[in-house]
């Protein structure tokens, strides 16, 4: 029954686009979706008809989903999705796009995640977020994703003898590697006692556990190597991916994503082990989510984890280079957007075109995704392994 | 363990009152019919036809087969697997209320939930599990300790759930009948501070006056239901300083429609039992209602009490049944207006009462001290519909199952 997976040949990921981003913004997600391809314009030269697929990702473009993208931009694409899975959607996106590329069913396609922060944003977000969190979530103290994550924080810590230092020294170490990243919101240097002594959000969550919601826009284009090398862009080949939704559900609380399913099936198709990572891009909404990810996607055992975070360097020129551009926790989340820039920055420091510090070593890297805590747990997961192909200067 | 409330300071009329907020409000359809059953104190989940595997939260099909779903009661035991105390927040509600404290419960029925939590649990802890309606009338699971702890009621998260006498203000719009009396007691036993009665004729004498001049915690005051200008007239001299309003008027009189019963019955049934209630509420729930969200000395509901003939009518009561069917017209519509506010609404069906307007009816029969019993126990739990009886409970059930048939077998 089983099949193997085909491969990623014939498919380049190329021209990662971040829009620098801001706290507030009174323009709308249309509005940043159009600065990211207005950018991709001026890198590539690309025009509106020359895309022949788009997907696209927000919380905030309501009422419009691709659709409405497509016709406010002024697209032609012959293909088109949208994936509405905020912190899992980057790696969908390169999913789909890459088996449409392959098919032949298009081209060129652009990846584009953009999302607004108005004043009220954040909370009209929260209160519509999903059905289940509307009946049994959002009425409970309304902490919002805090809440949750404070509980799946303090189930974790009790079970596998974690303290809050090891969620610091993570913390802490992206804010060093959001130092170099020109974008970072966040830019004041960050210690131990800052992060210990922060503002108690939702017990054990603290200020520096949490992210800062902000506007911004993330992209990339999916096409072929030959389409790729006539525009004169560096490439990254896709390894092996996976994607996994809903799984564990009989876990009381989560403490495990649907990674650990598929991991075997994400290292052994790639032909590469953790060990081989030059770095590692994972979504990092929370610590917490940081731990999970290394150990369900096999740099640690669970029982290892609290080891595991203590020895490695997670800087940009340790030995284990983590969320370099300071990832959201440092450099603020946009919305869906938040489930992009793990993509477009491990794809710039591939290229060696990174926004701030350049990883010494980044031929090989995993990114990582998990999104939509559509009642108690995250349910969306899915990770890729990528590798630098050609790169042209 | 949870300290004693003490009295109440006086409001300082200098500072500003909290505006009244309630709990984020927008629920699915699965949820709402999940607060019906709340709101009568039951503990349900739903549970497949097909595979009788347990769900939560509300579904509109099983998770595991896609099999139909039905409500049941279930277990109220659980333990609690993790916490937090939520510090911040960005709704106006919980604002005024952090620290607020959270966690997971694991339900013996099967499923885990998000729950509010007793003060007195900790980690690991069995608990007992309620569902509560919370501030905008909606469902919501509040984890209590297994056993009763020392002053459990008394606890900050528990108490925005429940509307207890004790340190509060209430008002019994008629306290010349054995039924407003009876509650008068019940109410200061259970801690009330303050219990204005409603006399409507202070000239004239009734029977249990004597008791009430004696009691320094009674306050007698001239309301006459039947008079807007008198009702509207207590309303702007102690609005202000009640905390509860208990709607015991009652009028019976035996009478069918066609053979038995006249007009000016149903006209005097009409202008206490319904326009009584009106008024009643146009004068209070207003200055009620702005006064919910009051940190020290909230207003907290609104309790009529009326027959639970109501809901089917009653061929030998047919002037009281009518009025009191659109006495709960009236409540409902005033519960939807009132939830916007946090005050709480609260009905209370009763049964043919043991006295001489209820003669020609069988037994079993209430007493007032029953009613007053259930009222406390309503307030104390914060179940927004009880009844009082054998009687009552049977013809709600009744018509739970089948109105129709319920109201073609009271009226056989």
């Amino acid at each position: 029954m089983k099949q193997r997976k085909k491969s990623y040949d014939g498919v380049s990921l190329c021209a990662p686009i971040t829009i620098p981003y801001q706290r507030f913004s009174s323009e709308t997600a249309h509005w940043w979706a159009g600065a990211a391809l207005k950018e991709l314009n001026s890198k590539t030269g690309l025009k509106p008809k020359d895309f022949d697929g788009i997907i696209f990702s927000s919380f905030s473009s309501g009422p419009d989903t691709v659709v409405g993208i497509v016709q406010h931009l002024g697209l032609t694409p012959k293909w088109m999705d949208h994936i509405p899975t905020g912190g899992a959607s980057g790696i969908m996106a390169i999913r789909r796009a890459a088996r449409a590329v392959q098919a032949g069913d298009a081209n060129i396609i652009v990846c584009v995640a953009a999302d607004t922060n108005h004043i009220n944003s954040f909370q009209k977000t929260l209160e519509n977020f999903s059905r289940f969190s509307q009946d049994a979530t959002y009425p409970y103290g309304q902490g919002g994703p805090n809440a949750t994550f404070a509980i799946m924080t303090d189930n974790y810590m009790r079970k596998f003898d974690l303290s809050r230092k090891e969620f610091g020294k993570i913390a802490i170490s992206q804010r060093k590697n959001a130092l170099s990243n020109p974008f970072a919101l966040m830019k004041k240097p960050l210690n131990m006692k800052q992060y210990m002594e922060a503002k108690a959000i939702a017990d054990p969550i603290h200020l520096f556990d949490c992210v800062m919601p902000c506007a911004g826009a993330e992209a990339f284009i999916v096409t072929t190597p030959e389409i790729a090398k006539t525009l004169n862009l560096s490439t990254v080949k896709i390894c092996s991916t996976i994607e996994r939704h809903n799984a564990f559900s009989e876990d009381p609380i989560q403490y495990r994503g649907g990674w650990a399913k598929d991991v075997d099936d994400l290292w052994h198709s790639s032909g590469y082990t953790p060990d081989d990572m030059n770095f590692a891009q994972v979504y990092d909404d929370y610590p917490l989510i940081v731990a999970m990810q290394l150990v369900d996607l096999g740099f640690c055992t669970r029982e290892e984890i609290k080891y595991f975070i203590n020895k490695t360097d997670f800087t940009i020129s340790g030995t284990l280079p983590l969320n370099t551009n300071g990832g959201q926790l440092s450099a603020g989340q946009a919305g869906a957007a938040g489930g992009y820039q793990n993509v477009t920055e491990a794809l710039r420091q591939s290229i060696k075109q990174p926004l701030g510090d350049q990883i010494p070593k980044s031929s090989k890297g995993l990114i990582s995704g998990f999104g939509m805590v559509n009642y108690d747990r995250g349910v969306c997961t899915g990770a890729a392994v990528i590798e630098a192909d050609d790169i042209r200067w | 363990m949870v300290t004693p409330l003490s009295n109440p300071n006086k409001k300082n009329p200098l500072i500003k009152s909290k505006i009244n907020q309630v709990t984020p409000a927008i629920r699915s359809r699965a949820a709402l019919a999940m607060s019906c059953h709340a709101s009568q104190g039951n503990f349900v989940l739903q549970v497949c036809e097909d595979c009788q595997s347990t769900t939560y939260p509300p579904r509109d099909r099983c998770p595991k087969c896609w099999g139909k779903l039905i409500w049941k009661p279930q277990k109220r035991s659980a333990i609690l697997l993790a916490e937090t105390t939520i510090h911040s927040t960005s709704d106006l509600y919980f604002r005024e209320h952090i620290p607020w404290r959270i966690g997971t419960i694991l339900l013996d029925a099967g499923p885990t939930a998000f729950a509010h939590l007793h003060n007195d649990i900790k980690i690991g802890d069995k608990l007992k599990i309620n569902i509560m309606l919370d501030r905008s009338g909606n469902p919501a699971l509040f984890a209590l300790p297994r056993k009763a702890s020392a002053n459990m009621e008394d606890d900050y998260q528990y108490k925005q759930f429940t509307v207890s006498p004790k340190n509060r203000r209430v008002l019994i719009s008629d306290g010349r009948n054995k039924m407003g009396q009876e509650l008068a007691k019940a109410l200061i036993k259970a801690g009330a501070e303050t219990v204005y009665i409603g006399n409507g004729d202070m000239n004239l004498l009734f029977d249990g006056e004597q008791g009430f001049k004696n009691n320094p915690k009674i306050k007698m005051v001239s309301l006459n239901l039947l008079s807007t200008k008198s009702v509207t007239k207590v309303a702007q001299q102690y609005g202000g300083k009640i905390d509860i309003v208990i709607n015991t008027a009652y009028y019976n009189r035996p009478g069918s429609v066609a053979f038995s019963g006249k007009i000016t019955e149903l006209q005097n049934s009409m202008d206490i039992n319904v326009s009584g209630l009106s008024r009643l509420a146009k004068a209070f729930c207003p200055v009620l209602s702005a006064r919910s969200g009051d940190k020290e000395r909230p207003a907290i509901a609104f309790v009529d009490l009326l027959s639970v003939f109501s809901l089917t009518g009653h061929p030998n009561y047919a002037s009281m049944a009518a009025s009191s069917a659109a006495r709960l017209s009236l409540i409902n519509s005033l519960r939807s207006e009132m939830r916007k506010t946090g005050l709480k609404v609260y009905s209370i069906l009763i049964g043919p009462l043991d006295d001489e307007w209820h003669q020609d009816i069988l037994p079993p029969k209430i007493s007032h001290m029953q009613i007053a019993k259930t009222v406390i126990e309503a307030l104390n739990k914060g179940q927004e519909i009880s009844t009082v009886g054998d009687v009552a409970k049977d013809i709600l059930s009744r018509w739970k199952l089948d109105p129709l048939l319920a109201i073609r077998e009271i009226n056989q």
